[in-house]
């Protein structure tokens, strides 16, 4: 399980150190309980802290702090650490783009 | 709060468009101030109800996922725009404004190969509300389950899903709930449109109800008038005392209600 590197210069969005992000939806849709559950507020809240998360979930911080770890490893969510307190946003993208150059879509171009 | 809501069917051609465009007109109608954001990228069309073509838009939803303009530069305001059956403007008290998509092949393509941020669209659609001071903001969406139409369930406030009487619809219907379900979506409603009139209206209803578990927020039968009007206007500012207009207003009402 990775911790955010406190004291790294954040990573612009879609950049976060942690490979494994951006997911996509159908991605979340696969995601047990209680991370989607979060994962989906989060979406709906555009971000929040972990005082806020903890409030939303009945939720020591601490506890909060490590699904958000685990969240943040497996890449749903990323960290803003330029603000303070740190927000939590979650790091989805509508679909991975392509590594294979499409012949089909070159044309279209 | 200004309210998200998405609009949704399993297969295509159910009347989203022309329900939402409907719908969305007849809650700006009674004073609000609503946008409808064309996110059918692969297919948009919701602006041919409005009289609109591409010459009349320098911006697109596609233009501010890009970075190239604010999400308000791609909102038009097109209240002047919504016109009765006799060519006169509808003098509508709220205010409509329409996000279209690009209708360029190119621009289609580059956004579904390239994919977009989540965050952004949700954000420029937050973007529109604060700025456009908005009371509802409506999401005209591709048919079936695509990671956009996946995305514009996860972020709305509440979810309308179009049903035809068709058993490959009741199926797909299905389907769009378990997801809506996973997604958390607060509110679900679902509209029946196209429903033969040999069904009569309770029983109808009651089926659909009861099968999913849902409310049925309106039934819409088919029509010869909205076949001949075939997406060239707002339906009810054409038929005003037209059964299908009378539940347009009834669906407004309940968004409105809600509030
Ligand atoms: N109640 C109705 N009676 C008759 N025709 C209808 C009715 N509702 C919609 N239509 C017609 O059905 C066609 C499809 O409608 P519309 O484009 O609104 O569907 P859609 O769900 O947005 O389609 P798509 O999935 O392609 O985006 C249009 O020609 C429209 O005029
Ligand atoms: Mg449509």
């Amino acid at each position: 399980m990775s911790h955010p590197a406190h004291g790294d210069p954040p990573a612009p969005r879609q950049q976060q150190s942690a490979g494994a992000g951006p997911k996509t939806m159908t991605d979340l849709l696969l995601l047990a309980d209680p991370e989607r559950t979060l994962v989906n507020w989060l979406v709906r809240q555009r971000g929040a802290s972990i005082a806020e998360i903890a409030v939303h979930l009945g939720t020591e911080p601490t506890l909060v702090q490590a699904l958000l770890d685990d969240l943040i490893a497996a890449g749903f969510v990323t960290v803003d650490l330029t603000s303070d307190p740190a927000v939590f946003k979650p790091n989805l993208i509508s679909r991975k783009p392509r590594t294979v150059p499409d012949q089909l879509w070159k044309a279209l171009d | 709060m200004a309210q998200v809501i998405s609009i949704h069917s399993f297969r295509g051609g159910t009347g989203k468009s022309n329900l939402t465009a409907n719908i969305a007109t007849a809650v700006a109608s009674q004073g609000k101030r609503v946008a409808i954001v064309d996110t059918d990228i692969q297919s948009p069309g919701i602006h041919v109800l409005f009289g609109l073509d591409e010459e009349d838009f320098t911006h697109s939803l596609n233009d501010y996922l890009w970075d190239k303009c604010s999400a308000k530069d791609a909102a038009y305001d097109v209240t002047a725009q919504v016109i009765t059956g006799s060519g006169t403007p509808a003098n509508i008290s709220g205010t409509v404004y329409l996000v279209p998509s690009s209708l360029k092949a190119g621009e289609i393509a580059k956004i579904l190969r390239e994919g977009y941020d989540v965050g952004l669209l949700n954000d420029g659609f937050h973007d529109l509300i604060d700025q456009l001071d908005l009371d509802y903001l409506f999401i005209d969406t591709h048919p079936g389950l695509n990671e956009e139409t996946l995305l514009s369930i996860a972020i709305s406030d509440r979810m309308v899903i179009i049903l035809r009487p068709d058993r490959q619809d009741f199926l797909g219907t299905a389907v769009t709930l378990e997801v809506a379900q996973k997604l958390d979506v607060p509110d679900i409603t679902l509209l029946v449109n196209k429903a033969p009139d040999i069904y009569p209206r309770e029983t109808l209803i009651d089926k659909v109800q009861s099968q999913y578990g849902v409310p049925v927020g309106g039934l819409f039968y088919e029509n010869d008038e909205m076949l001949q009007l075939a997406s060239g206007g707002i339906f009810w500012l054409h038929h005003p005392d037209h059964a299908f207009s009378q539940e347009v207003h009834t669906v407004a009402r309940q968004l409105l209600a809600a509030e």
